[in-house]
């Protein structure tokens, strides 16, 4: 009999331990750097994609040929994803698990969507329609509050839209007319702050970012007519002006490090040897790294969790846009994808 | 007053008209004045050639027509099966070869390879597509002047088989074709056997086909197959009241049309004309019965129109978009010396008729012919027509009159007529050709004008015909029935003879003088290396929209197996694009040369090294340096601009900086599909296809304006966020073409309809 429990206490000892063993694992797994990218397999369809980072698994959640997903976002837990999906011109805004459950599609009374954008903290989606202005901003509450628009657009379509940290405000671009320019406007009172116009300047790829604090906007501009990286501090409204090595011309939004301390931008001299310039704000101190030899293209670029690798999608000269992951410490360049991938984004 | 007391007045009349006459237009001089002196001609020379008529059908009453006996369903098989033994023997060389052995010259690369892309897309997608991507900048495939695809005739075998072999047995099937049309023309004049058997073979032989089959002029070739089933079709609307005469010349003309090429659609129209008006004398016998049959054949032409809309209806439209083709100049830059015309119909071997043959060119000053084998027009053997026309003429009278028939008078007339008209016309440099070309922009565009000459030899060919029926008449009608049958006999073997013997010489030397020395290699040996080449680069670049430059058009059936654009056809024919709607029009991007040359001689290696050109070190096959390339000439198949550059920079080597790629991810021939990442200003997409009216654009699945950049097909993308996607279809869907389908469509099914005589079926029907 001593032995009979002794047996059954050791089994379920082996259970808790193994069930902990589980637990931990599937905790580990729900922290680990998983990625959200749309792929066109063919012009037929195209699907979102997660990555598994670690163990590079690949997993379809819309394994939909007859529509196009695309226009997505992580919610703030990164538990659910928003996309826009289209078929035969109607383009309608869905939600859906991070495990690609429950979805479901999100009833308002327009009937296009464009960059839907979920703020922060979680309470508010923003995204685009077309108006009178051809790009309206909406914002939804998640909580069933109504429809808004925070400010008339119709002459100012919106581009680009960005929340902040503190989810009470949005960065977008505009380019039409006098309404040229980088914008934020509050969410509640509609509100809009010019940050900069835009100079009518061609070698110079636009773009933006928060710094994770919220405290900094950084944005392509030129300096004395030199491509550079403009930082804006929004409570002193003062700017300073980062410029990358002379020649080169800016090929991608800026975007901040998780810790806030650097700033990765691709570059190129002229129309050749693409590269990512990385800058560290506090030191002044940057780094690059080569990407290509002769010409290519990037489109975005987003930090790894741990500010240790760059993610982006380039053709890397081949005329072919792929997922690749750049190790800065190593300085190694990895393929992550082989589909033709246009937009991505890491979970939170 | 008696009015020969004013007759004096007439030439004051006649004088004063000229006079009024040359102040018109120089296009309406000619024909009024014709018709002024017809009229005059007429009203001093009727009485007396009144007489003559009178006199004549008198004499032709004296001894009437031997009766014809109608063949029977056996002899009929028998003579068609002897015409097509005669045709696989003489054709064995195209149909035993295999796939090695090519038609010569880049001509029947180039012309042929229209059925060659309908071929590979069907074999790929199972439908033929309406564009052409790899000649030039793209190009309409169906409704394009040179394409023959919508012609079953010339192109099932093509489809089916792909070329060569297609196109060879094709010419095999049209050869046959043509000897069938002669022998239906002669059974449907009731001519006899030997007449029957030689006009099949004449026209089986006949020089200007063999010639241009054999140096790759196909489409012009297979034109000529139809000149007899058209001649017969318009002879027999004046002779009965069947319908199939009149679905058959507009359906006959309606292929022609669509074989592939404009040229001989003029000549056989004036034939088709001239044959008519001739069938219709004496008009003022039967009018009503002529009047009837005019409009039988005003009939054929509605066929012909309706039958062919598919094809002629858009490429009628968009005539405007030729480009590259030059009018032809006085009626002929080859000018052929006037005492050299006879033999070019009577000299079967192509190197004795071409070899002591001189035409000058006063352009150039020059003594040679440039086109040689447009010229080549041997019809009949030099020896029978001295035999039947020089030996046998003397006893004419006696021996003809029995054989007078109905047909002979008109056939003798408007061939005699047609003959000499394009005889003057094909030897270039006649004084009426030179006055009509001078005053017929439209004239000006039927250039190499020795392709006439092909008109004349079949015209030449019924005669030689009609001569030997004649005699064939005549010895059945008179000669004692021993010696008859000897002498039939003989006539048959003699017109056996002619035939085989012309064709004999013609099959044979064109193919020892075109085919062979082409395919083993001896005149273009350095193009024998593009093949090779062309593989390697595609090995190099597996997935690439390709485009590279070469001069000349040979070895295109390479080009288009590797999916490799042909930049540059040097041929004097090509489709332009329409005037732009972005940025500066004297940007002419769409000549630009690709990034790619292959140069296959040291003048063309210099010529490129001038543009910037440098040998690329990776392409050598064994030892020959394949491609020369320039780094920054060339533009991507699928690129995207913002719009604003457009107002700052003209010149590609300034835009390009700003090139945005895009993937094009469905290259379907006609539908093109591009994703393009959005950008935050307004951009322009542009994909280098040549933008020929037809070209709709979607823009995610939503209709959008096609813009025209530098000659290529556009579309201005709206603003938008870099995670968005444009998916951006072009789709060639010329609205003509379907319009013209529709009706062709529509012309085919009353035309079964009223071949099977539905319309009396529901008259009868109504009736009860």
């Amino acid at each position: 009999m001593s032995r009979l429990i002794y047996y059954i206490s050791g089994g379920l000892f082996l259970c808790a331990a193994l069930l902990i063993m589980g637990a931990s694992s599937m905790g580990q797994s729900f922290h680990r750097e998983v990625l959200l990218f749309e792929a066109y397999s063919s012009a037929a369809g195209s699907d979102l994609f997660l990555l598994d980072m670690q163990t590079r698994l690949l997993f379809n959640l819309t394994d939909n040929r007859a529509t196009y997903e695309s226009g997505f976002d992580w919610s703030a837990d990164g538990k659910q994803i928003v996309y826009t999906a289209s078929q035969n011109a109607q383009v309608g805004l869905y939600w859906m698990t991070a495990s690609g459950r429950a979805l479901q599609q999100i009833q308002t009374p327009l009937t296009t969507y464009r960059t839907p954008r979920w703020s922060p903290d979680g309470k508010f989606l923003a995204f685009l329609a077309p108006g009178a202005g051809n790009n309206d901003l909406y914002v939804l509450p998640t909580n069933g509050g109504a429809l808004y628009r925070p400010f008339d657009t119709a002459r100012a379509p919106v581009l680009l839209p960005r929340w902040s940290p503190q989810s009470d405000t949005i960065l977008y671009f505009s380019v039409v007319g006098f309404s040229n320019g980088l914008f934020t406007v509050d969410i509640t009172t509609g509100e809009v702050t010019r940050i900069a116009r835009l100079r009518p300047a061609d070698d110079v790829e636009t773009g933006a970012d928060w710094s994770p604090d919220g405290a900094y906007i950084a944005y392509n501009t030129h300096c004395d007519d030199v491509p550079g990286v403009m930082i804006y501090t929004l409570a002193s409204q003062t700017e300073q002006c980062w410029t990358p090595p002379a020649g080169t011309w800016l090929r991608s939004r800026p975007v901040w490090s998780p810790d806030g301390q650097h700033i990765a931008i691709a570059i190129s001299h002229g129309t050749r040897q693409l590269s990512i310039w990385q800058l560290d704000i506090a030191s002044a101190q940057h780094a690059t790294y080569p990407l290509t030899t002769g010409s290519g293209i990037i489109f975005e670029i987003v930090w790894s969790t741990d500010g240790t690798r760059l993610i982006f999608n380039s053709d890397l000269g081949t005329g072919r846009l792929r997922l690749y992951e750049l190790n800065m410490i190593n300085q190694t360049i990895e393929q992550l994808s082989e589909r033709l991938v246009f937009a991505f984004a890491l979970r939170p | 007053m008696s009015p020969n007391k004013w007759i004096w007045l007439l030439p004051i009349g006649a004088l004063v008209s000229v006079a009024i006459v040359l102040q018109l237009p120089a296009i309406w001089q000619l024909p009024i004045l014709l018709l002024l002196l017809v009229g005059f001609a007429g009203f001093f020379l009727w009485r007396p050639l009144q007489r003559i008529w009178q006199r004549w059908q008198h004499s032709q009453r004296e001894l009437p027509s031997q009766p014809i006996k109608p063949l029977s369903r056996w002899q009929i098989i028998l003579e068609i099966a002897f015409l097509g033994c005669v045709t696989l023997f003489f054709t064995q060389d195209l149909w035993r070869s295999d796939a090695t052995m090519k038609l010569p010259g880049g001509e029947a690369e180039w012309l042929a390879a229209y059925v060659q892309v309908a071929h590979q897309a069907l074999t790929e997608y199972g439908d033929i597509p309406l564009w052409n991507p790899y000649f030039r900048n793209g190009e309409p495939l169906i409704d394009n002047a040179h394409s023959f695809i919508l012609n079953p005739l010339s192109s099932i075998l093509g489809l089916l088989l792909d070329v060569p072999q297609g196109i060879k047995y094709s010419v095999v099937f049209y050869t046959f074709f043509a000897a069938l049309g002669g022998w239906f023309l002669a059974y449907g004049l009731k001519l006899s056997l030997p007449a029957r058997l030689l006009l099949g073979l004449m026209l089986l032989g006949k020089g200007n086909m063999t010639s241009m089959f054999m140096t790759g002029y196909y489409q012009l070739a297979a034109q000529q197959a139809y000149f007899g089933w058209i001649i017969a079709g318009t002879i027999a609307i004046f002779k009965t009241r069947e319908r199939w005469a009149i679905i058959l010349t507009g359906v006959m003309m309606a292929l022609m049309f669509m074989a592939g090429n404009v040229w001989y659609i003029l000549p056989m129209m004036v034939s088709v004309v001239i044959t008519a008006i001739v069938y219709s004398l004496p008009f003022w016998r039967d009018w009503r019965a002529i009047w009837q049959a005019w409009w039988r054949l005003i009939a054929a032409g509605i066929v012909t129109l309706t039958v062919s809309a598919v094809y002629t209806l858009p490429i009628l439209a968009h005539y405007d978009h030729i480009g590259n083709h030059n009018d032809e100049v006085e009626a002929g830059w080859e000018v052929v010396f006037l005492e050299r015309v006879p033999a070019l119909y009577v000299t079967p071997d192509m190197q004795s008729a071409l070899g002591g043959f001189v035409v000058y060119q006063p352009a150039a000053d020059a003594m040679e012919p440039s086109y040689p084998h447009f010229y080549y027009s041997a019809v009949v053997p030099v020896w029978f027509v001295v035999l039947i026309f020089v030996l046998i003429p003397p006893l004419y009278p006696r021996w003809h009159r029995p054989a007078a028939r109905f047909d002979y008078r008109r056939l003798w007339l408007a061939g005699s007529l047609l003959a000499i008209l394009m005889t003057m016309w094909g030897i270039g440099g006649t004084p009426l050709f030179e006055w009509l070309y001078a005053n017929s922009g439209l004239l000006r565009g039927w250039r190499f004008v020795g392709r006439a000459l092909a008109v004349a030899s079949f015209w030449i060919a019924l005669l030689v015909a009609l001569r030997v029926d004649a005699i064939w008449r005549a010895f059945a009608a008179i000669v004692r029935l021993r010696l008859r049958y000897c002498l039939l006999s003989v006539l048959i073997l003699l017109c056996l003879a002619a035939g085989i013997s012309l064709n004999q010489n013609a099959w044979e030397s064109a193919y020892r003088d075109q085919v062979i020395p082409y395919n083993k290699g001896l005149l273009l040996d350095e193009e024998t290396k593009i093949p090779p080449c062309l593989q390697q680069l595609r090995e190099q670049n597996p997935n690439a929209n390709l485009n590279v430059w070469v001069n000349g058009y040979s070895q295109i059936e390479t080009f288009i197996r590797q999916r490799i654009r042909l930049a540059n056809i040097a041929a004097d024919f090509l489709l332009l694009p329409d005037s732009y709607t972005i940025g500066d029009p004297a940007m002419d991007l769409w000549r630009n040369m690709p990034e790619y040359a292959l140069p296959v001689d040291d003048a063309q290696r210099q010529f490129l090294e001038e543009r910037g050109y440098d040998p690329s070190l990776e392409s050598q096959v064994g030892r020959w340096q394949c491609f020369y390339r320039h780094t920054t000439i060339g533009m991507p198949y699928a690129f995207a601009l913002p719009k604003p550059v457009f107002s700052q920079h003209n010149a590609w080597e300034a835009l390009r900086p700003f090139v945005m790629p895009v993937h094009a991810v469905e290259n379907k021939y006609d539908t093109i599909g591009v994703l393009v990442s959005a950008h935050l200003r307004e951009q322009v997409l542009i994909v280098k296809e040549t933008a020929y009216p037809g070209w709709q654009v979607t823009v995610n699945d939503v209709p959008a304006t096609l813009e025209i950049m530098g000659g290529f097909i556009s579309v201005v993308l709206p603003p938008g966020n870099h995670d968005e996607v444009y998916r951006v279809v072009f789709a060639y869907r010329p609205p003509l073409v379907y319009l013209g389908g529709g009706i062709t469509i529509l012309a085919i099914m009353i035309i079964c309809g009223y071949l099977l005589r539905v319309d009396k079926r529901l008259l009868g029907h109504n009736r009860l």
